[in-house]
């Protein structure tokens, strides 16, 4: 993965110096980038030196914001991962629980709700559903502050949540449908399994054998999804976070893209490649503690 | 999951936006790119202007059908593209297995430890912003969930009788790739297309939303839905209405390919 990140200011076409420093760069501006950016020696050495530089914690500086990269990035990524994290639980709240309700009635009209529902919802561009999001609750009928993330001047936790609001529930939309998908799909499946059967022969509580017996079962898929869907949170907020201006990653990644900054741009990618890959490994973790039969000794 | 209707309905509305995208020169409607300033911001059911008009008097109507073309263009394209490189790649990988598979594998395992958007934002970092380039980053983003389909499938076909009796026989790779290994593996592969077409316009015009695919004044759904949010107070139409579109367009394939998903895969019917 790093040599991926490294790479990308190595596989652009053309001089990367006199990319980012544009057409008027003079000569001695370019060869005073390159030795900057230790672009005039040989690429394993650049290689080398820019991994011991991200482990120590030097990522480079903006080329255009003339700052450290990693205190830009981190300071950016904590509020996108608040955005995500908060997108997150109220993907998997509901999403699960209507995935289970709809496999639970299957073929009444509450589960043809459910799954018109998942289908919208799964189908509804992020930036699209934030406009409309904005449109009604923000602009229409000022439920909620249609953008950033705080008032001015900062507010309190209270005035948080409320700007939270409309760009977390536009970020969960799209996962919590694919998760009331796929949550239906395992839950027939499990549903459909003797020792269902055999629970239900023997007259345990319908709530027990759905939640026990059924359920149960059903979470490693449901895990595998949710682990895979910390990607897409991740990509989505980058849209999320440019309708509502809200100040995370997103808008740093997009700004530092049309300056072809390219230390930034090795930086956002870095940290959020970084984070799915820890999180994907969290969810395998996770795994052994939902089914104890699962163990990688 | 929702029966034969509803995936007619959604097969008649996508036909009908393919159609008008297809003949939006001879439609005779007006300049989607040049408009009258006099007509800006008219609402919908205006006279001339069944949807109304942009910023700049453009006709939203034209704009959309001359934006369907783009938008429904770059997503198969990128799809077409994706499927060729990863089925390619994938079923190479399959079938020779051994050393190629191995750096096939790890190249993927690396592509894929990076979110979609992610990867596709890097690339555009690379080659640099442009509807071409979007439709070649959203594109690269997605071959490596064609390598997995196209290899998992080569990996199962490539001991069955058929496939060995052809090698027995003498048959070139390239035949008994493409006659007996790729032919076996079409279902899945069909199926992933048809749901992903969807995702890539919704991924293609989310790029141009951020300002790094199509490039105003074009009339491409992304970029009209981002200039009109200036204008969410007093016109939401003009960015309301190309959204609605993506959605319809999206809606539909998920529908179709839905269904297609429970005709090649009667297993999955009824889920």
């Amino acid at each position: 993965m790093s040599v991926l990140v490294f790479l990308t200011l190595h596989l652009t076409p053309g001089d990367p110096a006199q990319i980012m420093l544009g057409p008027k760069a003079t000569a001695s501006s370019m060869a005073a980038l390159r030795h900057e950016l230790g672009l005039d020696r040989p690429i394993h050495v650049q290689y080398v030196r820019w991994l011991a530089g991200v482990v120590s914690g030097d990522w480079g500086r903006s080329i255009q914001l003339k700052a450290p990269v990693l205190p830009l990035v981190w300071g950016r990524f904590k509020a996108t991962l608040l955005l995500s994290g908060v997108a997150m639980v109220l993907a998997v709240a509901t999403g699960v629980m209507l995935g289970v309700v709809s496999a639970v009635r299957a073929g009444t009209l509450a589960d043809r709700g459910a799954i018109v529902t998942s289908l919208v919802g799964y189908s509804l561009p992020p930036f699209f559903l934030g406009l409309l999001m904005q449109v009604l609750f923000g602009l229409r009928l000022e439920w909620f502050p249609d953008t950033v993330m705080h008032v001015a001047g900062g507010g309190g936790l209270g005035d948080l949540a409320r700007h939270l609001v409309l760009p977390a529930v536009t970020l969960a939309a799209g996962i919590g449908a694919l998760l009331a998908r796929m949550t239906r799909a395992t839950m027939m499946e499990v549903l459909r399994q003797d020792y269902v059967r055999t629970a239900n022969a023997k007259g345990l509580r319908r709530g027990r054998v759905i939640l026990q017996h059924a359920f149960r079962n059903a979470l490693i898929p449901i895990l595998t999804v949710v682990g895979l869907q910390i990607g897409y949170i991740l990509g989505g907020a980058v849209l999320v976070e440019q309708v509502f201006s809200w100040p995370g990653i997103g808008s740093l990644a997009v700004n530092a893209i049309l300056a072809r900054d390219f230390p930034l741009v090795q930086g956002v990618t870095l940290l959020v490649a970084s984070t799915y890959v820890l999180t994907n490994l969290l969810t395998d973790l996770v795994y052994t503690l939902v089914d104890p039969r699962i163990s990688y000794q | 999951m929702l029966g034969e209707p509803v995936a007619a309905i959604a097969f008649g509305l996508l036909a009908i936006i393919v159609l008008a995208a297809m003949l939006a020169p001879w439609l005779g409607m007006p300049d989607p790119v040049h408009g009258s300033l006099i007509d800006r911001l008219k609402p919908p059911l205006t006279a001339g202007h069944a949807l109304g008009t942009d910023e700049f008097g453009r006709d939203m109507l034209a704009r959309l059908v001359w934006g369907a073309r783009i938008s429904l263009g770059v997503g198969f394209a990128a799809v077409a593209l994706a499927v060729a490189l990863g089925v390619t790649l994938g079923l190479l990988s399959g079938y020779l297995a051994g050393p190629f598979d191995f750096w096939v594998q790890r190249l993927v395992d690396v592509l894929m430890a990076f979110p979609y958007i992610l990867l596709a934002l890097t690339v555009v970092a690379v080659l640099g912003p442009g509807l071409v380039n979007t439709m070649l980053a959203i594109s690269i983003a997605g071959v490596p969930y064609y390598v997995r389909i196209a290899r998992g499938s080569a990996l199962s076909l490539r001991k069955r009788e058929f496939v060995e009796a052809a090698e027995a026989a003498g048959a070139p790779t390239l035949w008994i790739l493409t006659r007996h290994v790729l032919v076996n593996s079409l279902s899945p592969i069909v199926v992933a297309a048809t749901l992903d077409v969807g995702f890539m316009i919704m991924a293609a015009a989310g790029m141009s939303f951020l300002g790094l695919g199509a490039q105003p004044p074009r009339a491409e759904w992304g970029v009209m839905l981002s200039n009109g949010r200036q204008y969410l107070r007093v016109a939401p139409w003009v960015s309301l209405l190309p959204g609605l579109m993506i959605f319809l367009v999206v809606l539909a394939l998920n529908l179709l390919g839905d269904r297609l998903r429970d005709l090649l895969d009667p297993r999955a019917v009824g889920r």
